[in-house]
């Protein structure tokens, strides 16, 4: 599905907007990143794409058609994973949470358990030990865990996710991003979240959206947009260890590390780039 | 009449061989768990997902009391009834989700709430409040809805609340986790000179060392058993260690090691290193 928004503003009153004449085009297949600092706005802009959040002006449309009456049943081709697994945990167990949105398909019981089961085991829960549990009763990772597996059940074919690593464990992290990648890749299902993580940024997004005050600031590659030093000073992002080893490794060295976030490449080229510059002082 | 030796009350929280298991389960969340955290020292509690850790936070501060083992803050077991409003006083805690203890509607009330709990006089709480907004560097109108904050200004929110009180000891449950890289550095900041200026323990849970570098000591915990407190120096050569627990080595510092290792004299490009931000 593509989304489109065409010069959306939003505000919860008349006198706050915290949405500003945003017009973006995502493409079914994209992987996209949405950055920027605290109260920016991002999980506002996620709302209004999953349809939580009407716009107060402007236009959403989905495939280019208006989601109205009939046509908000698309907004369920979207799943949609809350900054706060709280907000979207609530039945009596796991398996019963994870299995709110199959309910409509009427799956045989067989079958419904294996898929459950599988999308456990892709955030990496143990099936046997937590699955007739409560999803209150668990550790802020394990929620958060519970919440995604009950979106990635539903292979939608937008996924969007508001700070999906927060709180999760860097194997939790690996193994999700690693999911996503692959749902991307092979299912083509669009991938849009909000992170703070630069690494994971760089890693796997072929987009970046920096969101400021309610504005879209910049959109396009994440590389180059956190190559600029201007941007990244201009949010806060230049002294994060990935960014400001990219940079000066680019400016010192006219080098375009391609994989920043891997440290076995970063070490091989800072080290052969030392070594043959040793004369230079300090610039 | 003068105290013997060992009546002495050190300000101390000392955990003593807590187990615990949560009602309904047949796993234990802590096992045995005995620990000890000074006055003014900066420990991390780290480990997997679901090891324990925000388990062991809410035994810190009496939230919980344990039925096998003992906790004692100050000399104090938090069994005693009569003294754990005290105790809860002295040990202050920012959970996972700050919306889980947030109060008022309105910033100011969220934060006035904890003071005239504790009796702070009303003409200067205004004060008070400006002052630690400032300290996180939350820039709302005081009047602006609690609900309303997007989620890493509700984490400031609740931690501005809980320095107010001045704690002595200060529990924070991942309270970066949905911090921007900017505010998250800025929050690190402003609580190293909070901790200057009111000289508190902080007892800091997080899954990023690179946010604990100035650690006095980390205990490692997996699957609610306490592997180990040691330093952070002591953590980075312990490989098995950091894979048990799911941390990764901070950026730079692992960087440091790669060159090294490739035969960088890290003495003789001490100026680039430098600029990096690597030395
Ligand atoms: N309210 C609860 N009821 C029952 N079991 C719980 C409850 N909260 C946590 N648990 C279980 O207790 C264990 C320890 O959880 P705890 O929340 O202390 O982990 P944690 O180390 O803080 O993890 P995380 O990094 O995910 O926050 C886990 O196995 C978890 O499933
Ligand atoms: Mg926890």
């Amino acid at each position: 599905m593509n989304i489109e928004l065409e010069n959306v503003s939003f505000g919860y009153t008349k006198h706050t907007t915290l949405l500003k004449n945003i017009s973006i085009r995502i493409k079914q297949g994209e992987m996209i990143a949405i950055a920027g600092k605290s109260g920016a706005g991002k999980t506002t802009l996620t709302k209004i794409l999953k349809g939580f959040n009407l716009p107060t002006s402007g236009k959403l449309l989905l495939d280019g058609v208006l989601p109205v009456k009939k046509n908000r049943k698309r907004f369920n081709e979207i799943g949609y994973v809350f900054q706060y697994p709280e907000h979207q945990l609530f039945s009596v167990t796991v398996f019963k949470d994870i299995s709110f949105g199959l309910e409509q398909y009427h799956y045989p019981e067989v079958k419904k358990k294996e898929r459950i089961s599988e999308a456990m085991h892709s955030v990496g829960l143990d099936f046997e030990r937590f699955v007739s549990k409560s999803p209150l009763e668990l550790s802020g990772g394990e929620k958060r865990r519970v919440a995604i597996a009950g979106v990635i059940v539903n292979s939608p074919s937008v996924i969007i996710l508001d700070e999906p690593s927060a709180g999760l464990d860097s194997d939790a992290r690996d193994q999700l991003f690693h999911l996503l990648h692959r749902l991307n890749v092979e299912k083509r299902t669009t991938i849009i979240w909000v992170s703070h993580y630069p690494d994971e940024i760089i890693q796997y997004a072929s987009r970046l959206l920096v969101i400021d005050r309610g504005s879209i600031l910049s959109d396009g590659n994440p590389l180059d947009l956190l190559a600029k030093k201007v941007l990244t000073d201009a949010f806060g992002w230049s002294e994060v260890p990935v960014i400001k080893t990219y940079q000066f490794i680019k400016e010192k060295y006219s080098v375009k590390i391609k994989e920043p976030w891997n440290l076995q490449m970063v070490s091989r080229i800072l080290t052969r780039e030392l070594k043959n510059n040793k004369c230079l002082g300090k610039t | 009449m003068a105290l013997s030796r060992n009546e002495v009350i050190m300000s101390m929280i000392k955990v003593n061989h807590v187990s615990f298991s949560y009602p309904g389960s047949n796993r234990n969340a802590l096992k045995d768990v005995s620990l000890t955290i000074h006055e003014n020292e900066f420990v991390a509690l780290l480990g997997p997902n679901g090891s324990g850790k925000s388990t062991l936070s809410m035994f810190l501060n009496g939230i919980e009391i344990p039925d096998q083992g003992e906790v004692l803050v100050d000399g104090i077991k938090t069994s005693d009834e009569m003294h754990l409003p005290a105790i809860r006083r002295k040990v202050q805690i920012v959970f996972q989700n700050p919306e889980n203890q947030q109060v008022g509607i309105t910033v100011f009330e969220d934060i006035a709430f904890g003071l005239s709990n504790i009796g702070f006089p009303t003409d200067q709480m205004e004060e008070k409040v400006h002052l630690v907004l400032n300290l996180v560097n939350l820039n709302v109108p005081l009047d602006r809805e609690v609900a309303n904050l997007s989620g890493g200004e509700k984490q400031k929110l609740a931690l501005a609340s809980v320095l107010a009180l001045e704690p002595e000891y200060l529990i924070l449950d991942e309270s970066t986790s949905m911090l921007d890289p900017f505010s998250a550095r800025y929050f690190l900041t402003a609580l190293k000179q909070a901790r200057r200026k009111l000289s508190f323990a902080l007892i800091y849970i997080t899954h990023h060392l690179q946010e604990i570098e100035e650690a006095d000591r980390v205990f490692l915990f997996n699957d609610g058993s306490l592997l180990k407190g040691c330093t952070l120096e002591e953590l980075y050569q312990d490989s098995t260690s950091l894979e048990i627990c799911k941390l990764k080595m901070p950026y730079f510092r692992h960087l440091g090691l790669l060159i090294k290792e490739q035969g960088v004299d890290v003495l003789k490009h001490a100026n680039e290193l430098e600029e990096l931000g690597l030395l």
